[in-house]
Order: structure tokens, then C-alpha cells, then sequence
């Protein structure tokens, strides 16, 4: 009996045992289904397969490598990467003592960040990779080690102690960054940044006496990150150290910089930082013999930056920022941080968590961004107009000087040798196209290359229209042109953009808001950056150069470089088609009159002014509020699902084995594509387009990849180029097996967007797209989230490293460029983030508050050409506001602006659901929007998903038209993509059950079986023991008490 | 109503307190099913009605019941944070944001294991029906 019991509870015991593991395996079975596709991603596996049921061989590969194998394209983007450095390199002083001579010289390198120099950014632009792999990332004491310079091993080894590790910078983890990035809300400005330098009482005797009698290589170091700010009232956390501000020196490097002044033959300077740093005082400092500006150069820039140290290679690069004496000086740091709206959720206000709308920023600078601040400024000044020497904005708080303001300008740098540049002619028209003829001779006794600037200033009425006294208009790079020898270079621009954004002007068809030309002169320049184009435009028109400032002794002023064009009336058609005024909402003053004064040239003592204070209006809680579409049962209902055989691939024209041209978006053909897809597909594909573009099996679109980003595929989203291949791919010619010696390489090899900008090169730029592309087919990635094209309005944006310059001109040809290539391999580039993501700190939901003028001339200007020249097949938008709509959902600018006014046609996708309510899919897809890049972040929303909405949806006709178009926009840009890579008129899909499905179907059938087994067992034996005690009930007659288990 | 219990169903007890604590403990998830809640109120409900209905065959299968609950509730409440376990092993976010659901899920896990040790026990000290 008790032996019954006892093996009773024993198989209850084992019941419970596998009915649990049951019970979690059946709970992990609907987790594992809902995130199948990332798993299937990261373990390499597919659940569909494209099979081919034509005969004979047919060739699919409409985009194929111009390589043989992965080793060649990894060497290619490497040897790129170096290129790009060394000419991104700026030279900003230079007495003589560059360059080193490898073979007589040997170099100290000074400085605790010399050892940890910043190579990139954190997430999105980060240079993250496995050193078990082999690949090497290189530091500057490895590239200068494999570039044959003699390193002071002493100071490395001192550098390299344990002492050290506490004042190493070590942000998120990783050696060489002092940022906390964070995705959360805040609503407190960062606080602290350690520089990571050591204090000079950690330099004993002996290491000092080691650099005594060599050259100083002093590197100074900030780093850069997504999702995190500079602030200028941060505290140094190094210990011990302070600093006047992050971007200013501290004084442990003070320090240091001092010691190795004592100790070495000449101090060169190396600027490891994309963020302008305040570098005044070393330029003035005579002890200072070089200043050389690197950025973050990426894993292989350093091995380019030693070649400029050596003179392998003469430096050319030309920086993309204005480098001021005091980077909080510019008007636009007037607002820039945490400020929050009266009714802020963590005030007790009626906005919500959910809404993330608590923050604003009013960008009162207008058009002021950079050196349209700073050189617009400087005219006034020289011309004794618009108060200019007012003291408002004065970085020492006397009468505002140029000369106290600027370091180094937009666009400057030196070389080697020394060239002079003759503007000879500038021809064109408006509504054409223009030309600046520009000859280059290399004056200096080094070959080396020059960068042709061709900068323009229009006429500036007082009172009227804001105007730059100067702005980039185009390019171009000289080839190397040999000591003596001469080289004319063509730069081609574009006439439209010399033109103003007028919010008042009212054309022909009673419309208001146009692109204007004033009548007048239009004064086209060149010259080693804004200041010394603008130094001729000035001396020009005064006559003189007498009043001039310039910022080193290497400026020339020389009015002959300029040409004159004469407009006679004022033109406000010709640029103005499909354009009137579309984003007065984003202007603060529309909602609450007198808000802000903006920055004007009237009077530059106005518009100094913080807004940290606003009531949100009635109507811009409908904003803040993430209440501008609700579904509604209206229409006659859209079509899906109907029966079709017409395929994606279908709407391209393949001959030949190669795509030879593809559908029109008009041709009726799209429209019974579209109707093919059921409405849950539809679903699916919008409000699950996160890294994964969805499969959509109707139509034959197999899943897609797509990731960030500027630096190329990163790390952590794509850990090697086997990650997305199956061996059912093993036949495609750029198939990576696990078992390749390069399949685990980082690509996210090349140097930062500033760097990249700093070459001035659209050839280097266009190969860089190219090999961008090619990476896509090595990766088997149909997008990149890439490039950023964001402005640098002000230099605490931590995020800067990221995006090219300050400059919109520069941005966007830059940005052109590297998409135009892409596209030529069949990559999707999506540039972000559309648009107005001016700072990092409570990015998700910030009201972005600025001028239509401002938002046109600056960061539309920046995106313009890439979009309406469909350089780029995607755009990503951006996490913000624009006024009070999130901008990823803002119908004025994703269709009014870029579809009625550019003539875009690629897709739309947002920026990571981060906020799933006020980024949420009926804003989103009603607004103009596209995918919403997420997988699960509308479960847990207040909205839902979309899929819980279906019958909602299916009642809303006009809902379903948008999500129609927007798909529609996504494959009219996929069938020209690497996506149909593989494809032919008869392929099919096949469904396959991937080994972790069957695996978990096998253990819920095993668990299940034994749950069943040891149950029957347990009730079995239970009814055993029932009879049992019957039977003893009976053989006793007695009715003694016992204990009776079951 | 306690009158012939045995260990195994004291055991089952103090599962079903851990299950009433994990309630309060969910509540402080960063992302929540309401599946969740109320499958720890049935785990809950079905103990009660145990102790109140004093059923021999409930009370043989409480604890086995009560485990793959205990086990199906714990999985499940991953559904909705895995993205933020994504985030927080790329190291977009905090580990905090993700601490309370290890503790929930930890706490359901103990009462998983005190169910299924029950279930090796007995439940009740004499036959009852």
C-alpha cells in the first residue's frame, strides 16, 4: 500500500514536472513565432526560400560584385577608409614642423587619449567589432607603428599602466568615450564629462626624460554618441580635472600641453574630435608649431592620418564647421537643452507620459546657423550696419570683433604647399544651370591637391528678406597638381539655390511663400573658406581691404576673385513651382504671437533670447497630444486580395539577364500589384518594418534587410557579413559562408560623416557609396540607414559626428554623391533624419519650434537634392516634432514638401518606435509616412497594434488608400533595389520549417506525451490504491484511522 | 477547512502568497500583459477554491495545475519585454528597466518549483471522499 502511494505522488511529481516545462515551452513557442524573423536573422536561417521552376539556366544577378571574393571588397573599403582620412585631414597651423621624418624623428605621443583615441561614435555611428576575428582597429600608436614611426615606447607603457585605468575614459562601456547615452526621457541637462586625461603629476621624471629631444604628437580627444548631449555647464568627472566647458581644454590638458612644450622639439597638436573644440589659445600660442584637425576617423583612418604626418600624403582637407573661440557664442546655443511646457507631464500637467510631448526648443537663430552667424556678422560689422558691434553675443561680453570670435572659419585649411586660386569666370542662368571656372596653381615646392570653394552672396535689403552675406554654392577638387603646375577646375551649381525663402511674397496663382530672387548684385566668390570668399566679396564692392579681418597670415584677400551678376527684377516664379508656405506651424509665433524675436541682420542685438517657458494653445495640444487621425468608417472599402499571378518582379523589365528599366509609378499595373497583397500583409509590412523589411508573399517580395548606418553596416545590428545568408543562398556569387576568414568583420569601418565631409571630394565620396553598396551584397543588405544629413547647428550636439557639417550645401552634395552611388549597386540609402533632429537630449517628442525660412534655407536645403534627384530610394524620419506634430507624420512636409514640391518617389520609414503613441501608425500612414520601424513597440502601447485594429481599418477607406500609397512608394523603390537579386518571371516561394521550429515542436510533443503518461499513471494508480483500501476495508472490518495518501 | 492537510498542500499555499506578492511586483514591469494578472488571479481563485471546497481530486491536482500556471505565466510575461531586453543587452538601455521583470519572473519560477516539489508530497493527511 504505502509502496502505491509513495510511486503515486512520484508520477504526480513528474506530472508537474513536465506539465511545467509544457506550459513555458507553449508560452516560448508564441514569443519565439512573434520574433521568428530576428531569430531567423541572427542564427542565419530563412523560413522562406525563392525557388525557380523556369528550365535552363537563368541569370538573376541584376546587381553583382565588382569583386571576386569578400577578402578583396573588405581591402577595398579599408584602403578607402585610409584615403578618406588622410584627405580629410585639416591642417590648421603649420609653422614648418610638419611634416615628421619617419627616419630621424622619433615621436612622443602626449596625452592619456593618444592611447584611447575616439574612432567613431556609441550606437549608431560606432566602430564596434570582434578582435577575434583578426580585424584591427586602428589606434594611433598602431597606425603610426605600421607606418614606420619611431614611438616613444616609455610614455605608451605609461599610458598603458594600471594607475591610468581611473582616469581612462570608459562611456557605455567602452574605453575611449566619456558619454552616457541614454534612450529615456530627461529632464535635467547632462551634467558630467570626464575628458580622460591624466593630471601632470603622474609623469615621472624618467617618462618626461624619455620625450626629451623628440617631436610632441599631443592628442586631444572628445568623443561622440547617439542618444547623448554636450552641455556647457558640465562638470570634468575626471579626477581632479576642470574645465571652463566640454568643448573647451581642461586643465589636466593644459597641463600636459605645457610638458610637452618643456620636453619635445616641436608640439603638434592632433584634434581627435568631431565637435569643434575651443582651441583659441593654441593658436596664438607660437610654442604650438602644428594643429591638425583628424575628427574620428574610423578603424582605418589613423593609418591615413600618420601618412599626413609623414607627407606621405599633403594634407587637402577643409574643415566643416566654423571653429570658434567660444562655441556657446553662437545665437542658436541660446536654446539648446531641456526645456519643458508648462503643462509638462512631471509637473502635474494634463500632458501624459504617454504623449512624450514635455519638451521644446525654439530655434530663435533663424538662418543664423554656423557661419552664416558668424561671416554674415562680421560684414555688418566691417559695413558699420545693423548694430553689429553690438555686444549681444560677444564671447569676452565688450563691443563684438570677428577676430575675437573666430578661430578658424567654415571651410578653411592648409597643405604642404601653397596654391593660388583664379576665379576666371562664372557663367549661367537663372532657371539653368551654373559654371565657375576656377585655375589652380601650385605655388609651393610640394605636389599636392586644392580645393575650389565657390561661394555667392545676395543682395541683402535691410528689412527685408534675412540673407547670409555669404553661402556655399558648390565644389570641386583638384586632381594633385605637381609643384608649379596649374589645373582648372569646373564647379557646376545650381542657380536655385542662391535663392531665399520669403514667407510674405504672394506669385501669380495668389499663393503665398515662394523662393525669391531680390534684384541686384549677386557676388560670387572663392577663397580658403567662408571668411577669406566673403574677405573679396567686401574688399570688392569697398574697394579696400583696409578694414578686413583675417584669421591667419596665410589669408589672402584678393577682390579680383570675384564675379558680379546682375539681376534686374525681383524674381519670385521661377524656383516657386508647387511652393507656397508649409510649415508655419513649426513657427512658435503662429500659435503664440511675439513668442520669439528671431536673429535678424536689422539689428543683430535682437533675438537673444531663451525661451524656456510656454502654455501649449488648444491648438497645438491636437499635436501634443498625437491627436491628428482618428479611424473612421467612411468610403466604399479598397480591394486585397484579389487573385492574381502579377509579381513584384514583374514590374521590372529584365533583358538579358540585367534590369534594363522598371514600371512607371502611374503604370495601372502598380494598382493590381497592390490589390494581390491581403490587408493583413499590409498590415504586417507597415507596422512591422523594423530592421526586417516584411516579407510579402502574394507578390513574391521575400524578406529584406535593412540597417544603420553612416559608418557602415554596424556591429551590433549585422555581427558579420554570414549573419543574413542561408546555405540555400550558396549559390549567389557574393554568398558569405560562416567559414569565410572575413565573415565575422566588423564593416562598420570608415571614418565619421565630418571627416568624410573635410575631403571636399565627390570622387572619394561616390566610392564610398559604391563600396557602401557592395558591402549591401556581401551582407545580403537591401538598405542602409546612411547617411546622416542633419545640420550641425550647434556644436554641443554629441550626435554631430554623424551628419557632414553646419553647412546645407556641403550636406547635400556630399549626401547626393554617396546615395547616387549607392543606388548604382543597388542599395537603398536611407538618409536621416528628416528632418530638424538638432540635439539628442529628449530627441523622442521634442517640439522643434523654428522659421519656415529657417527650416528651408538650412536643414530642408541640406535634404533637398538627394530627394528630388531620387539620389536616395528611402528616407528615414526623424524622432521630433516639427511645431507640435511629430514630424514622422507631419503631412505639409512628407507630402506637400517632398512628394508635390521635390518630386521624391523613393520610400519613407521612421526613425526606432520610441515613443509608441505620439509615433504612432495612424499619424503616421495618414500623414504621408511609411513603415514604422518596430517590431513589437505598438503591443505595448496605448494605441495597440495595428492588428488589433483591423476592423477598424478595414472600415476606414481613406486609411486604407494611404497604406496602399505608402507600400506602393516602398516597392516602387524596392524593384529597384538588390531585392531582386534572385527573382526571375518564374520564381516561386517555399515555405520551410527552420531546425528551432522543429525543435520546439518536438519537445511540446514529448512534454505533452509524458504530461499525458505520468497523469494516467498518477490517476491509475490512484484508483489502484482506491480499490486497495477497499479491499483491506473489507479483509479488517476495522475502522481504525490512517493516514491514506493519493 | 485545514483539517487533514498535509505538508504538500501547505506547500502549494505558500506558492499561491507568492503568486498574490508577484501580482504586486508585476505592477512594477515596465511593459504588461493584463493575460498576466489575470492568470496569477486564476492560480490564486483555484487555491481558494481548494481550501474552500476541500475537493480530494482538486486537491490531488492543485499543485500540478498550479505549476504549469506558474510556468506559462512566467514565459508569457517576456511577450511584451523582449524588445526591452534587446535594448538592454545592445546596451541602448538601463538594466533597471528590466530588473523588476527578473525579479517577477524569478519569484514565479520559486513558486513554480515549490508547486512541483508539492507535487512529490502529500496533500492530505486521510481520504476525504
Amino acid at each position: 500500500m504505502g509502496k502505491g502511494r509513495k510511486s503515486g505522488r512520484m508520477w504526480r511529481g513528474l506530472c508537474s514536472v513536465t506539465a511545467s516545462l509544457l506550459a513555458i515551452l507553449i508560452a516560448g513557442l508564441g514569443i519565439a513565432n512573434a520574433n521568428a524573423a530576428i531569430i531567423n536573422v541572427r542564427m542565419g536561417l530563412v523560413s522562406d526560400v525563392i525557388v525557380e521552376t523556369g528550365e535552363g539556366e537563368i541569370d538573376s544577378i541584376y546587381y553583382d560584385s565588382e569583386f571576386s571574393s569578400l577578402e578583396e571588397m573588405v581591402k577595398a573599403k579599408n584602403a578607402l577608409a585610409e584615403e578618406i582620412s588622410s584627405e580629410g585631414s585639416v591642417l590648421f597651423k603649420n609653422n614648418g614642423a610638419l611634416p615628421l621624418n619617419k627616419g630621424s624623428e622619433k615621436v612622443t605621443l602626449w596625452g592619456l587619449n593618444s592611447h584611447t583615441p575616439t574612432l567613431g561614435g556609441m550606437i549608431g555611428s560606432s566602430t564596434g567589432f570582434d578582435p577575434s576575428t583578426g580585424q584591427v582597429a586602428y589606434g594611433i600608436e598602431e597606425a603610426m607603428t605600421e607606418k614606420g614611426f619611431s614611438l616613444n615606447q616609455d610614455m605608451i607603457d605609461l599610458y598603458s599602466s594600471d594607475p591610468m585605468q581611473g582616469f581612462m575614459r570608459r562611456g557605455f562601456g567602452q574605453p575611449g568615450h566619456g558619454l552616457t547615452p541614454a534612450f529615456t526621457a530627461t529632464y535635467e541637462n547632462q551634467s558630467e564629462y570626464p575628458v580622460g586625461e591624466i593630471p601632470a603629476s603622474l609623469y615621472s621624471d624618467d617618462v618626461l626624460k624619455s620625450a626629451d629631444g623628440t617631436a610632441a604628437v599631443v592628442v586631444l580627444s572628445r568623443d561622440s554618441s547617439e542618444a547623448a548631449d554636450y552641455y556647457p555647464t558640465e562638470k570634468n568627472t575626471t579626477e581632479g580635472d576642470s574645465y571652463e566647458r566640454p568643448l573647451a581644454l581642461s586643465d589636466y590638458e593644459k597641463a600636459m600641453i605645457e610638458l610637452a612644450k618643456k620636453h619635445s622639439t616641436k608640439v603638434i597638436v592632433l584634434l581627435n574630435a568631431d565637435n569643434p573644440l575651443e582651441i583659441d589659445e593654441l593658436k596664438k600660442d607660437a610654442a604650438i608649431d602644428a594643429i591638425l584637425w583628424v575628427g574620428a576617423p574610423g578603424m582605418n583612418g589613423f593609418l591615413g592620418v600618420a601618412d599626413v604626418l609623414s607627407g606621405d600624403v599633403n594634407p587637402s582637407g577643409h574643415i566643416s564647421d566654423t571653429y570658434a573661440v567660444n562655441s556657446t557664442s553662437s545665437p542658436a546655443m541660446m536654446n539648446f537643452g531641456v526645456y519643458t511646457y508648462d503643462n509638462a507631464s512631471n509637473a502635474g500637467g494634463n500632458l501624459t507620459e504617454a504623449n512624450k510631448a514635455d519638451w521644446f526648443l525654439v530655434e530663435n537663430e533663424g538662418i543664423y546657423v554656423g557661419y552664416k552667424y558668424y561671416e554674415t556678422r562680421y560684414e555688418d560689422e566691417v559695413l558699420g550696419q545693423g548694430n553689429a558691434s553690438n555686444s549681444a553675443g560677444s564671447s569676452n561680453g565688450t563691443a563684438w570683433k570677428y577676430e575675437n570670435e573666430v578661430s578658424y572659419p567654415f571651410g578653411y585649411g592648409l597643405s604642404y604647399t601653397t596654391f593660388e586660386q583664379t576665379l576666371d569666370d562664372v557663367t549661367g542662368d537663372v532657371g539653368g544651370t551654373g559654371e565657375a571656372a576656377v585655375t589652380v596653381k601650385n605655388t609651393g615646392d610640394v605636389a599636392g591637391k586644392s580645393v575650389a570653394q565657390l561661394y555667392v552672396q545676395a543682395p541683402y535689403i535691410e528689412g527685408g528678406v534675412e540673407k547670409s552675406a555669404v553661402q556655399l554654392l558648390g565644389f570641386a577638387k583638384t586632381g594633385i597638381i605637381e609643384p608649379g603646375a596649374s589645373e582648372t577646375v569646373t564647379v557646376s551649381f545650381d542657380p536655385r539655390y542662391m535663392a531665399s525663402y520669403d514667407t510674405e511674397a504672394v506669385k501669380a496663382d495668389g499663393t503665398k511663400g515662394a523662393w525669391i530672387l531680390d534684384s541686384g548684385s549677386y557676388y560670387f566668390s572663392i577663397g580658403n573658406g567662408a571668411h577669406e570668399a566673403l574677405n573679396n566679396i567686401i574688399a570688392k564692392k569697398l574697394g579696400s581691404s583696409d578694414s578686413l579681418v583675417t584669421t591667419t597670415d596665410d589669408d589672402v584677400i584678393n577682390p579680383d576673385n570675384v564675379v558680379e551678376w546682375k539681376i534686374g527684377a525681383r524674381d519670385i516664379e521661377t524656383y516657386s513651382a508647387n511652393v507656397e508656405n508649409q510649415l508655419q506651424e513649426a513657427d512658435i509665433n503662429t500659435f503664440l504671437p511675439g513668442t520669439i524675436e528671431y536673429v535678424t541682420r536689422s539689428d543683430w542685438s535682437k533675438g537673444w533670447t531663451t525661451v524656456d517657458s510656454l502654455m501649449p494653445t488648444d491648438e497645438m495640444m491636437v499635436g501634443l497630444t498625437n491627436s491628428m487621425y482618428e479611424l473612421t468608417k467612411n468610403g466604399d472599402g479598397v480591394t486585397w486580395g484579389k487573385d492574381s499571378d502579377l509579381k513584384l518582379i514583374d514590374l521590372a523589365t529584365i533583358k538579358n539577364g540585367k534590369i534594363t528599366g522598371f514600371a512607371d509609378f502611374d503604370d495601372p499595373r502598380w494598382d493590381e500589384l497592390l490589390d494581390e497583397l491581403t490587408l493583413d500583409e499590409a498590415i504586417q509590412f507597415i507596422e512591422k518594418g523594423g530592421d526586417d523589411i516584411e516579407n510579402i508573399n502574394s507578390i513574391l517580395l521575400p524578406r529584406l534587410y535593412e540597417n544603420d548606418g553612416p559608418l557602415g553596416f554596424t556591429y551590433d545590428q549585422v555581427a558579420g557579413y554570414d549573419v543574413r545568408w542561408s546555405a540555400s543562398d550558396s549559390s549567389r556569387p557574393t554568398y558569405v559562408a560562416s567559414t569565410d576568414p572575413y565573415a565575422k568583420y566588423a564593416d562598420n569601418t570608415m571614418p565619421t560623416e565630418p571627416v568624410v565631409a573635410a575631403t571636399w571630394n565627390t570622387e572619394l565620396v561616390k566610392r564610398q557609396g559604391e563600396l557602401y553598396g557592395e558591402a549591401a551584397l556581401w551582407s545580403k543588405e537591401t538598405g542602409i540607414i546612411a547617411p546622416g544629413m542633419n545640420l550641425h547647428r550647434v556644436p554641443y550636439n554629441a550626435r554631430n559626428h554623424e551628419y557632414y557639417s553646419e553647412d546645407a550645401m556641403l550636406t547635400s552634395i556630399m549626401g547626393t554623391a554617396v546615395c547616387a552611388a549607392m543606388k548604382t549597386k543597388g542599395l537603398q540609402a536611407q538618409p536621416k533624419h528628416l528632418a530638424f533632429n538638432h540635439q539628442e537630449t529628449n530627441r523622442s517628442g521634442i517640439s522643434t519650434f523654428m522659421s519656415e525660412q529657417a527650416a528651408r534655407e538650412n536643414e530642408l536645403r541640406a535634404f533637398q537634392e538627394v530627394m528630388s534627384s531620387n539620389a536616395c530610394l528611402s528616407i528615414m524620419t526623424a524622432f521630433n516634432r516639427v511645431g507640435t506634430e511629430y514630424v514622422g507624420a507631419n503631412d505639409n512636409l512628407l507630402v506637400n514638401i517632398i512628394r508635390n514640391e521635390w518630386g521624391y518617389m523613393g520610400s519613407i520609414v521612421t526613425d526606432m518606435i520610441n515613443g509608441a503613441d505620439y509615433m504612432n501608425w495612424r499619424n503616421i500612414v495618414f500623414g504621408g509616412g511609411g513603415n514604422c520601424l518596430t517590431t513589437s513597440a505598438y503591443d505595448t502601447s496605448q494605441i495597440g497594434t495595428m492588428a488589433a485594429s483591423k476592423k477598424a481599418i478595414a472600415k476606414d477607406t481613406e486609411f486604407q488608400k494611404q497604406m496602399k500609397l505608402g507600400i506602393k512608394y516602398w516597392l516602387y523603390s524596392l524593384v529597384q533595389s538588390n531585392a531582386m537579386n534572385g527573382l526571375t518571371y518564374t520564381s516561386e516561394l517555399k515555405h520551410i520549417t527552420t531546425w528551432w521550429e522543429k525543435l520546439i515542436y518536438a519537445l511540446i510533443a514529448v512534454m505533452a506525451c509524458l504530461t499525458v503518461l505520468f497523469g494516467g499513471l498518477y490517476a491509475v494508480n490512484g484508483v489502484r490504491n482506491k480499490k486497495a483500501v477497499k479491499a483491506e476495508d473489507m479483509a479488517v472490518r476495522t475502522e481504525e484511522p490512517k493516514e491514506v495518501e493519493s | 477547512m485545514m483539517k487533514n492537510r498535509a505538508f504538500g498542500f501547505y506547500l502549494t499555499l505558500v506558492a499561491c502568497v507568492l503568486a498574490l506578492i508577484d501580482i504586486i511586483l508585476y505592477t512594477r514591469v515596465m511593459y504588461k500583459m493584463v493575460s498576466v494578472f489575470v492568470l496569477l488571479i486564476v492560480i490564486i481563485l483555484i487555491e481558494v477554491c481548494a481550501l474552500a471546497l476541500n475537493n480530494k481530486y482538486l486537491n490531488d491536482w492543485l499543485p500540478v495545475i498550479q505549476a504549469a500556471l506558474l510556468g506559462f505565466t512566467a514565459a508569457r510575461s517576456f511577450y511584451v519585454m523582449v524588445n526591452q531586453i534587446g535594448y538592454v543587452i545592445a546596451g541602448l538601455d538601463t538594466m533597471d528597466t528590466i530588473q523588476p521583470l527578473i525579479v517577477f519572473v524569478a519569484v514565479a519560477l520559486i513558486a513554480m518549483l515549490i508547486c512541483i516539489l508539492s507535487a512529490f508530497l502529500r496533500q492530505q493527511k486521510e481520504a476525504v471522499d
